[in-house]
This record gives structure tokens, sequence and C-alpha cells, in this order.
């Protein structure tokens, strides 16, 4: 389908649905808010209704979702000694037509930098270059911001003298600043950087659909299983160059750096992914992931003006495919920086600032919506389903931190003598503790799980500071409230008036 | 995995769609009676909290499994007899009224079976002049000025206001004016034949007063000042409002002419004019409204009820509440509520003390009583076998009262299901006035056997 996947440049009445559906996340989450605060002082009685029916809801919803951490995890467990080379090497014996060796495959990774040190980028080169994939097959590629720093240039440079010699090669590609029709977003540099990769391929004759992408943020660092891992799924997937690939992100190339609240965030955006990957149909990209070259290509690379690239590029392929495009999930790790910027309040900042521009991956809301409305092959459901959830999740990021812990609690701090003579007054807050409580059992499980997913090699620190960690998790209603969901209405606000975000590098020091 | 995924989803689904509409209809008292004669029925409860918590519950002669504080649900609509018991305390009981869907709400202090007062200065003391809303009472030991302590409750220290080398140490003392809430007390002391005027500040212990004697030429028929005020004061002399600078000692006369009565609160002054006119005006004298013109207040002079009454001149303090609510109380105890203007109580009305958020307690010589602001304020007697209540004090959040009935401590608690519960306390000395602290929980009393200040527990720690 032919669909340009940007806000800009659009006609009257095109620019005018966007508009519109830049509003409507940012509205609805706001009349929750402020319905069901209004509603708390003027009719409390239908409020605490609500508020029950609702903490039921999230009570359950977080049954749910622990339930399938737990499945992932188990998943992630059994998959993580498995020899994926052995199976590579079982693909390539069982010599199907229509499936090609994996010693015909390419990888290219392409890493944007714009003011991240060498220090950051050089544990994710040193890893490539000790995957069990054969490194002599990748291709690296660092996209480089032309406003980028000299020492960050130097840096870089040094890195590639360093480790060129591993992989097949190892190409800085610097993206010049101010090209026409882009925004200073990392879309445009890595996009610049896959154009030179494709001129690149293109040049020693290497086939598009021989070369698996993988876009990783500058602090990624690969497991050594990630590339068989993630050629075996490429070789194995029917419609391996309608896919995309999306490892587990976990944050521990810094953790017990970072202070604990960036630790419990970042800790539950892993978890994140690792319940999305239970549900293949709904998974969209995030953050560090893999694709087919050819339908990167295919589709004219990542927009250009858009700051969640890594989301945005899912949903361009899914819609230049028509539906036709999928994300199969990884059960393996990459490891990624928790947020720190060196103080406490600073890395507050970096954290908020962070979460804002992932819940600015409502931007996408609108394209899509537009998309889906042009899309004919797409069937209905599918459509409603991804909207619901592309809708849904980012409001349920903005509203429901608050309605859990200030709104829900509005009507009866605030009752009014009618209404706190009723039973209902009494049940509310009962109703809520008691599922507030067995939700803490959910809690426990996060804690459990987020101790076992910790690196082994790299503690370095006592008993002490792992029951320290577990008791981190105590501050999930401040992080979920003020380093979340706040962001998210952020996000969503700006996106509301017009008022659109730019880039912003996360800092992350080692 | 993916099948799982959507099955578990719709056993999640029908979870919810089962466990809604049970914990909405729990949550508003509805309950699944078993039995022959099975259905849903809608319940009450009563929550029970009591001071000190912890007391044990009966419903009737069964003991609840829980304690105070605690909530007794699934109560069927009907009248339960509670009974708290807690060692050391008096037994509380009532008869509490369930309604379908409705919350019994109860607060209860228990009384102690015996208070045990701690002796906190020696006797023999006259009388406590409180100074309510303070951390100050001041202690009358004689007639003297010297005989005048003051008295911090909350450090138990007291000192001397005036020490016997000072010339007025023989003073004595003849009216004193005091406001909620302020640290000061404006005494007028007779000193040799002639009125002296001093301004005490309790916070002072150095200095503790200052000569005001200039800024009242004559004797005030009143004397007012906002208690956030520490520079200016209001004084009213014949039906001229004056305002005082206690600073410079200067005199700002004839702020408003021909008042009959008035009262401060911030930089307002609510004054009731000698036409019968009630006025607005700022602490400057500047007029800013009428907030009831002649004609509104004149029927009342032929009321029955008032007869005589704005023909009598008599002073009226001007309690202002709020912006839109003030009370007029005159000489002999007449309450009148503006806005809106209505006569509440003929006669009588000794004392009254706000009771929030839209109440005022108020007591005559045999009754004690609410008067609830609203569109149509009414007076409200919550118990009328009072021998002389000379003094009252809302205790537990306002959900008892403390009476002193002559030299008798009374407390009174409150219900909403019946009469209020009354317990004779103890004795103080005769004719001698106490003092309560919500804020220590404390009663301050002078004991009759030797006139000693002592304080008793009434309101138990938290």
């Amino acid at each position: 389908m032919n669909f340009t996947y940007s806000r800009q440049h659009l006609s009257g009445r095109e620019r005018l649905l966007e508009r519109l559906l830049e509003i409507l996340p940012g509205a609805t989450s706001w009349s929750l808010l402020i319905g069901m605060t209004a509603l708390s002082f003027s009719k409390p009685i239908l409020a605490a209704a609500l508020i029950i029916a609702f903490n039921l809801y999230w009570f359950l919803r977080l049954c749910y979702v622990t339930l399938f951490l737990v499945f992932s995890y188990i998943r992630l467990s059994l998959e993580r000694d498995t020899d994926w080379m052995a199976k590579l090497s079982a693909v390539d014996r069982e010599g199907s037509p229509e499936t090609p060796s994996s010693e015909a495959i390419y990888h290219l990774v392409v890493i944007p930098v714009a003011k991240e040190s060498a220090e950051v980028v050089e544990p994710g080169i040193a890893g490539l270059a000790s995957s069990h994939f054969p490194p002599q097959k990748i291709l690296v590629i660092i996209a480089l911001e032309q406003r980028a720093g000299e020492a960050i240039r130097k840096g870089l440079s040094e890195i590639r003298e360093k480790y060129a010699k591993h992989f097949f090669d190892f190409l800085i590609i610097l993206h010049p600043d101010g090209l026409p029709g882009e925004a200073r977003v990392k879309g445009a540099n890595a996009a610049c950087a896959a154009k030179a990769a494709a001129a690149y391929f293109e040049e020693r004759k290497i086939p598009f659909e021989r070369v698996i992408l993988s876009c990783f943020d500058a602090d990624t660092v690969a497991s050594p299983d990630y590339f068989s891992c993630l050629t075996y799924h490429f070789l194995r997937c029917p419609d391996r160059n309608r896919a995309s690939f999306q490892p587990i992100p976990v944050y521990h190339n810094n953790i017990w750096e970072a202070p604990g609240f960036a630790r419990v965030l970042d800790i539950g955006s892993s978890f994140f992914q690792m319940i999305e990957a239970t549900n293949p149909e709904k998974l969209v990209t995030f953050s560090s992931h893999s694709m087919s070259f050819k339908a990167l290509v295919d589709i004219g690379y990542w927009p250009v003006d858009i700051i969640s690239d890594d989301s945005a590029i899912f949903w361009k392929a899914y819609l230049h495919y028509e539906g036709d495009y999928r994300v199969i999930p990884l059960y393996v790790t990459i490891s990624m920086d928790v947020v720190h910027a060196g103080s406490w309040w600073k890395t507050i900042r970096s954290v908020y600032k962070q979460k804002r521009r992932w819940a600015w991956g409502v931007e996408n809301f609108p394209i899509v919506i537009r998309g889906f409305l042009k899309a004919k092959k797409i069937p209905l459901s599918k459509k409603i389903r991804h909207a619901v959830k592309l809708f849904e999740s980012h409001v349920a990021w903005a509203t429901w931190a608050f309605l859990l812990t200030f709104i829900g609690w509005l009507p009866v701090l605030f009752a009014g003598r009618e209404f706190s003579s009723t039973v209902l007054y009494y049940t509310t807050p009962r109703i809520t503790g008691i599922l507030f409580h067995l939700a803490s059992l959910s809690l426990a499980t996060t804690v459990v799980l987020s101790l076992s997913l910790l690196p082994k090699k790299k503690i370095r620190y006592s008993r002490l500071k792992r029951v320290g960690h577990a008791l981190e998790w105590c501050l999930v209603p401040f992080v979920v409230t003020f380093l979340s969901a706040l962001p998210a209405l952020d996000a969503q606000t700006r996106l509301l008036f017009g008022n659109y975000m730019e880039f912003w590098v996360t800092d992350k020091k080692r | 995995m993916l099948r799982l995924r959507k099955i578990v989803f719709y056993l999640f689904v029908l979870l919810y769609l089962i466990l809604c509409p049970l914990t909405l209809l729990y949550a508003f008292g509805y309950l699944l009676k078993p039995g022959r004669m099975s259905g849903l029925v809608k319940t009450g409860l009563i929550s029970l909290s009591s001071l000190p918590s912890d007391a044990s519950v009966y419903i009737g002669n069964s003991r609840y499994t829980e304690r105070t504080p605690t909530v007794l649900n699934d109560l069927l609509p009907g009248e339960y007899d509670i009974k708290l018991v807690l060692k050391n305390y008096r037994p509380w009981m009532q008869k509490i009224p369930v309604q379908a869907e409705k919350a019994s709400p109860l607060k209860v202090l228990l009384v102690p079976k015996q208070f045990q007062p701690t002796r906190l200065w020696p006797g023999p003391l006259e009388t406590i002049l409180p100074l309510p809303g303070t951390h100050f009472f001041l202690l009358k030991g004689g007639a003297r000025l010297g005989d005048l302590w003051g008295y911090n409750w909350k450090t138990e220290e007291g000192w001397p206001l005036v020490l016997p080398e000072s010339s007025l140490y023989e003073a004595k003392p003849v009216t004193y004016f005091t406001v909620e809430g302020s640290p000061f007390v404006l005494v007028c002391v007779r000193f040799q034949n002639s009125e002296k005027f001093l301004w005490i500040d309790l916070r002072e212990r150095e200095r503790p007063f200052i000569d005001v004697t200039r800024l009242f030429p004559e004797k005030p028929t009143w004397v007012d000042w906002d208690p956030h005020d520490k520079r200016e004061i209001f004084s009213l002399q014949h039906g001229t409002l004056n305002r005082l600078d206690l600073v410079s000692l200067a005199i700002f006369p004839g702020l408003v002419e021909k008042v009959r009565g008035y009262g401060i609160s911030g930089k307002t002054l609510d004054l009731l004019k000698e036409d019968n006119t009630l006025e607005r005006h700022n602490d400057d004298g500047k007029y800013l409204a009428t907030l009831a013109p002649p004609a509104l207040l004149n029927p009342f002079v032929e009321s029955p009820l008032l007869e005589g009454f704005f023909g009598r001149k008599e002073f009226f303090r001007v309690k202002i509440f709020s912006e839109d609510y003030g009370l007029l109380w005159g000489e002999k105890g007449e309450l009148i509520s503006y806005l809106p203007v209505r006569p509440l109580v003929s006669s009588g009305v000794r004392g009254l003390e706000f009771d929030p958020p839209n109440r005022l307690l108020i007591w005559k010589e045999h009754a004690l009583g609410l008067l609830t602001f609203s569109e149509q304020p009414e007076v409200f007697w919550l118990w009328e076998n009072g021998k002389n209540i000379q003094q009252a004090f809302r205790v537990y959040g306002g959900s008892s009262v403390l009476l002193r009935d002559n030299e008798e401590m009374i407390l009174l608690e409150r219900t909403p299901y019946g009469d209020p519960q009354v317990y004779d306390l103890f004795e103080v000395q005769k004719g001698s006035a106490v003092f309560y602290s919500e804020e220590s929980g404390k009663l301050y009393f002078l004991r009759p056997s030797d006139g000693s200040l002592c304080s008793a527990e009434i309101l138990p720690q938290r």
C-alpha cells in the first residue's frame, strides 16, 4: 500500500483527521482523570462504584499479565541454554529449498550515535565480536550524527580500529544535520546509515533477502547467542522478509550503579516486553530489535520525522504490506543501560524525559488510524484489535496510576455527609484494600523474577544489596505514578495541543 | 502460547463478568442469604471507633470477634444493642438502628471509672482565666495584680505577671478582655484611685505587659481585636469605634460613629449601628456594604420575643464566622443570626463555641444546644437538665461535650441515635473556671480541697 508514514505534508482533510486523532488520546486521558475527580465530588456513590469496578478489572488484569510474565520467564529460562548454532546446522542439513543456508545470511547492525561516548558504545561492539554466530558475517555500521563532538568521533574511530578485523566490515556513516524533510530524530540517522548499507550490499551483489538488520541503541549489548538465535528464527520463519524479530531487553549493563527507582522502572520495562512476547499477534517492535533488511528497503526505511522509530518501523511495514507483517518474539536477551545521569535528581529528570519520549509513541496512533482507513486488505477485526490496543495502552499508561493512587480514594476522603452514611463508603476502601493486598502477590512474583533475572557474572555486591533491590519494589507506586504515568500524560498533552517533541538522547553513564 | 493466552483471556473476562456485579452488590450492602428464604437481602453496617481503642464489642449478648475500631458488617436492618467494654473504663451501651445500605457511624469516648488528677501548681488559687485557642491561661490567686500568674499548659510552667518590687503589684484587676486564639490580655486595673490599662503578652516573660492607659481616656464599652493582628485593637466608647495602635500608642478616633456593637475578623469589621443597620467596613473604617438594612432588623422591635430589644441600646457583640455568616450576641444573651437575619434565642445565652464545619455549640443556664448554620439557621437543644451551666467545651472532635455545671464537671456524649449519655465526672473548686484543651486532651481545674491547679486526662493520648 502506498502510504506516507508521516504527519507532514498532509492535505486539508487528512490534516484535520490527523489533528483530531492527535487530540483523541490526550483528551480521553484528561477526560477520564477530570471526569472521575469531578464525579468523586458530585456523585460519590457512582464514582465509588466505578472505582470498585475499575480496581477489580485492574487486579484481574494484573493477575493475567503476571501469569504470562511467569510463562515468559519459564520459556526464557528453558531457551537460555539452547545451542542455537547446533540448531542452525540442523536447519542447514535439512536443505529445504525455501530455506537459505545460514552461511548465506549476513547481518547488518546499525548503531545510531548522537552523543554517547565510546565508553558506552564499546561493550556492545565487543559483544558483537564475541558472537557465536560468525562475526565475519556481520557488517557493523555506526550511524553517527554530524553534530556529535570531536571526542565522540575520535573514540568511535578508535573502536573501529580495534574491532574492524573481527567483522565483515565496520563502517562509520556520518549523518548530515538538517537534511530537508528530516527532523532531529534517531530514525533519520539510522535511515541514512541503512541507505549506505544498501549501496554497500548492492555493490557486493549481496541480495537484501539474505540480510538481517539489527538496529541497536548505542548501549545495547547483545548476548553471544543473539545472532545465532535470530538467524535460526529468521530461517524458520516462512515469511522471513515480512517480519521483525523482538528480543527481550534487559537493563543490566550498569544495573548496580543506577539509582533504585531507575532500576525498578527499567526492570518493569523488561517485564512488560516479556509479557508482550507471549502475544505475538499484537506484538510491536520496541527499542533494539531486528528485521529483514529487504523489508526495510521495501518500505522506504525508517520514518525520518518520527521520534518513536522503534514502533513506527513496525507500523510502517504493517501498513505497507497491508497487515502481512509480524513481529516474532525471541526468547533471548539483549542488555542495555539503566538511565543514569550521575546524581539522583539528574537521573529523575533523565528518566522522566526518557519515559516521555517512549510515551511519545502515541504519535503513531493518528498515523496508524489514517493508514487503517486507507488499507482495504487488512481485515476489519485486525484493524480494530490493533487500534484498540494502541489507544487503550496509551490511555491506560497515562491514567491508571493516577486512578489507583489518588483519584480512587477521593470519594472516601472528601465524602459528604450523605455518602459517608452509606455502606458503600465503608466497603469501597475495604474492597480496594483487599485487592491491593492480593495484588502484592503479583509484586512478590515480580520481585522474585527480577532477582532471578539479575546478571550472575556481574554480581559484585553482597546479599544485602539483593535484599535492598527487593525492597526497591516498594517504590513502585511512586515510580509508576511520577516517572511513568506523568510523563505519558505529559506526552499526550503535548500531542493534544500540537506541541510536537524533539528527540532527546537519554543520559547513560558507566 | 497464543491459544493458551486466548483461553486464559476469556477465562478472566468470564471471571470479571461474574465477580464485578457480585463485588458491587456486596459494596452496596447486598448479601446472598442462604437457607429456605434464600435470596439477595439488603444489609447495613455499624462503624465503631472508641477512645481508647481496643474495647471489646458486644452485639446483644454476643461478643464480636474484633475490637474497636471495627466495622460490624452485613447487619440486617433493625435495632442492635451495642456494648463496649474496656478495663478501667465505664461500660458504654446504646441501641443502634441499622438501615439497609446505610452505615451507622459511632465515635465513642470511653469514660474512666476513676480520674487520677495530676497536681500542676500549688494552691490556694481563686480561679482560672482561660484563653481559648492558645497554650496559656491566667491563674488568679487573689485580688491583686501580683496574685496573677501566667501559665503555659503545654510546658506546664507558670510565672508571675508582676514582681513584688513593681509599683503595680498591689493594683486590683477589674476587667479582662480576651479574644479566642490570641495570647494577649487587656486588663483594666484600679491603681491609686485611677484606672490603668495593661496589655499583657503571655508569650513574653521578661516584660510581660505594657501600660496602654493613654489609649483609653475613658473606660471602653468593649475592646476587640483580630487574634492574628499584633498591632491594632478596636475600642468602643460612647458609640464611637476607635482604632488603637499598640506600637505607637496612637488613637485613631471616630473610625465609625453611632455604633452599638461590632466584631472583627481579619480586615473586616461588621457593625451594628444605632439605627439598627448592619454594615460591613474594612479595618480603616471604610464602608463596604450594608448587610441588613434597618427595615430588616426593626420588625424585631415589635416582636414579643425581642420586645424592647432595640430600644434599650444595649451592646451587642458581633461574631463573624464566615463572610456570609455571623451572629449578634446581646448582653442579655439574645442571639440573632445574620445572614439571614433571624432571631434564634430570646435570652440567656452564656457562651458559644464553634463546632466545625457548620455548627455552633451554645449554652444557657439550664440547657446546652447546637445551632446549625444554614439558610434557615435553627437551634436544637441537646440537653436541658443543667443546674447552672457555666462553661462548655467540645471534646473528641465534638462527639462529646464537657460541661461545668456549678462545680460539677459533666461529660455529655452526643449520639445521633437517641438522648445523649451523661456522665458525672468530678467536682471542681466552687466559683472557679476551668480550661479544656483538645490538643492535650486535658481539663485544667482547681481542686476543691486545696485550690491547687490540677489536670485530668479527658481524652486519652492517641
